[in-house]
């Protein structure tokens, strides 16, 4: 099936990019804050739960990578709540391989300003945090920038366009804690503790930050709304598939010609994101394999990946998941049992420590790893390494654990050959040598400036 | 530039931005001001020393036990004096695809160092970084606030080069309003619209009580 490339840039990056697209003017000319004032004064729905329908008409789901329906999780605030609600975004994006949500604060954040105002309205809160991990600091910046913009244009504040509803919005920084991507987590986080998971239940919507009924939404979840509140949800429903509706950002990495963020309709193949938005492998570099929703979801070969449409569904039928929308791009020439090490270092370094299997089992897989591309393991290591990474999964607080077994679990039932050759050469077949496409030593490689602002100008 | 740990004091911007903070969590959850007043706190001090995690906590006022957890647990805060240029190599999965390790080798072997340590000199502190969400700008580094990135070995040599001959920024107003962020006030020049985002609007530091 050709999937049509129509849903492009349509809700999110809905401007030209690398154009000063982030500041209120700039906004203003996109019809910005019109849904906002509409909707607070105009009586474009008749009550916040007409917009909540809306959202779950939508089929919107939760950007951040478990994909639970958005409109949903708004229902499930209580009817007589405790404290006043709080609508938290999450904006720790530490998935690696994942760089979308960046975007959206530093190239567009009033409408992620906007998002939250019309979220706030639909279920009921005054009080909004934006949780940026501490490591962003121009997206921060921009959306501190933006914040200000918005109360001094009376588009955030007491009584809103005279409509009496009041939206306070907060931009808070983590500190370096993936964990804190985990929506109890990072509500633990924002109370001024270690971000640890909460057991659940009671879930964030009847007890969550500050002991107030809460809304945890990813920042691309909350920028929809925008748009989904403006334009309806058949409108959203216009893209994408039955269960996968709309768009959807995905941050491309690895040996790719054009790296980067793109806008597509949920369902547009891989192979041709591949093809057209990233311009194909970097010349001489064939695609190995393919690590489609951020470094958690289980890792697919190239044969695989190239039947893979970018949905829920389709990714389901392939085994493994959508995820964050990071996709991670493998090349010939790169060992995956260093690829694992490198990712089970990571899963080592920010296991929070609460839970048992998590806080042992990280560094016991990863040292098993280690072993092998070292050349010293031992009889059995491989299948030792299996088992304790499915001993790992479903035994703990949150899903960190499960994030570390799945990808290890999938390198091996995808490769499990260059284990093996591993363990039998006594060695990494490639010699722990870099792939060829990696043309550093010496002279550097040519400068691709996907984002002038990072241009490099010391 | 030195400062006497045992003798702290907030900047006039600190003091105020700390006043507004207060604003925006509940009065009864100011728990919640670790976080901020600790980076705020590392950028005013440089580091995060015993005497400025009993500092912060006497600032909100919460219990010391309750700044030092934090303190511990999160990454960004350095618990040790680092150097003026602080070097955070991402080396996660798509960094790593692109090369990460060849430049964390190359900036090992340039500065004489392991990741992890600091110049004698005081003048570098490299480190190993886990995805800061540059994957598409692969590989890249963190130098302070500023992210470098599509990173060649000729690149890295240049940068280290204008590093070392850059003199320090002393702090300034937006730096200490914006709060967060990693190391001393130390910023780079300003190279490009995202480190302008502030100029010309109200900092939140000086808009206190104004919401």
């Amino acid at each position: 099936m050709t999937y049509p490339i129509k849903g492009k840039d349509q809700v999110l990056l809905n401007f030209e990019r690398g154009t000063t697209s982030w500041p209120l003017d700039s906004y203003l000319t996109r019809a910005g804050y019109e849904t906002a004032k509409e909707v607070l004064t105009g009586g474009k729905y008749a009550t916040p739960a007409d917009l909540v329908t809306t959202v779950k008409d939508s089929g919107l789901r939760g950007r951040g990578g478990a994909g639970f329906p958005t409109g949903l999780k708004w229902s499930f605030l209580p009817k007589e709540p405790q404290g006043p609600i709080q609508l938290v975004v999450n904006a720790d994006e530490s998935e690696p391989g994942t760089f979308k949500d960046r975007v959206i604060m530093e190239e567009n954040p009033h409408q992620l300003i906007e998002g939250c105002v019309l979220s706030c309205w639909a279920i009921k809160s005054n009080s909004c945090y934006i949780y940026i991990r501490g490591e962003y600091v121009p997206a921060i910046k921009r959306m501190t920038a933006a914040v200000e913009e918005a109360y001094a244009a009376g588009h955030l504040g007491e009584d809103i366009y005279g409509s009496g509803f009041t939206c306070h919005v907060t931009v808070h920084s983590g500190a370096g804690a993936y964990i804190c991507g985990e929506e109890t987590g990072l509500i633990e986080s924002l109370e001024g503790k270690k971000g640890q998971p909460r057991i659940k239940p009671p879930f964030p919507a009847v007890y969550g930050v500050f002991g107030y009924p809460t809304i945890v939404n990813n920042v691309e979840s909350i920028a929809a709304v925008t748009y989904i509140a403006a334009a309806g949800a058949d409108a959203y429903r216009q893209w994408g598939t039955e269960k996968s509706a709309g768009t959807k950002l995905f941050s491309v990495s690895g040996p790719v010609k054009r790296p980067g963020v793109y806008e597509v309709a949920m369902g547009y193949p891989f192979k041709s994101l591949l093809e057209n938005e990233c311009g194909g492998m970097l010349d001489g570099v064939a695609l190995k394999a393919l690590i489609v929703g951020g470094s958690s979801v289980p890792v697919v070969n190239a044969e695989t990946a190239l039947k893979i449409n970018m949905d829920y569904e389709s990714c389901a039928e392939n085994d493994t998941l959508l995820g964050s929308g990071g996709v991670i791009v493998i090349g010939e020439g790169t060992c995956m049992v260093r690829a694992l090490m490198t990712l089970l270092r990571f899963y080592h370094h920010e296991s929070c420590g609460q839970c048992t299997p998590c806080r042992e089992g990280t560094g016991w897989i990863e040292r098993i790893v280690q072993r092998i591309e070292a050349g010293d393991a031992k009889p059995g290591d491989i299948d030792e390494l299996y088992r304790i990474a499915d001993n790992m999964e479903l035994r703990t607080i949150c899903t960190l654990a499960d994030a570390a077994a799945w990808p290890t679990k999938s390198f091996i039932d995808v490769f499990r050959d260059e284990f093996e050759a591993h363990v039998e050469r006594g060695g990494c077949p490639y010699d722990n040598q870099f792939p060829d496409h990696l043309n550093l030593r010496g002279g550097g490689k040519p400068q691709r400036h996907a984002d002038p602002e990072h241009a490099f100008i010391p | 530039m030195s400062i006497d740990h045992d003798n702290l004091s907030w900047s006039q911007p600190a003091a105020e931005r700390l006043e507004w903070l207060r604003t925006r969590y509940p009065a009864d959850k100011q728990r919640a001001l670790i976080l901020p007043v600790l980076h705020m706190a590392q950028r005013e001090f440089g580091w995060v020393s015993p005497q400025v995690i009993q500092f912060v906590a006497a600032a909100i006022p919460v219990p010391t036990i309750q700044v030092e957890e934090v303190a511990c647990f999160y990454t960004m805060y350095n618990r040790k004096p680092i150097g003026r240029w602080h070097l955070q190599v991402c080396h996660n999965i798509s960094c790593s695809l692109m090369g990460a390790e060849i430049v964390l080798e190359h900036i090992e072997g340039k500065l004489g160092i392991k990741r992890g340590e600091t110049t004698p000199d005081g003048e570098f502190t490299l480190m190993g970084a886990e995805c800061l969400g540059s994957c598409g700008t692969a590989p890249m580094m963190q130098v302070n606030d500023h992210y470098y990135e599509n990173l060649g070995l000729s690149d890295v040599d240049e940068l280290l080069e204008k590093l070392k001959n850059t003199p320090d920024i002393t702090d300034d107003e937006a730096n200490v309003a914006f709060g967060p962020g990693s190391g001393p006030s130390r910023a780079l020049p300003q190279n490009g619209p995202a480190h302008e985002a502030g100029a010309g609007v109200v900092l939140p530091g000086h808009a206190a009580g104004g919401h």
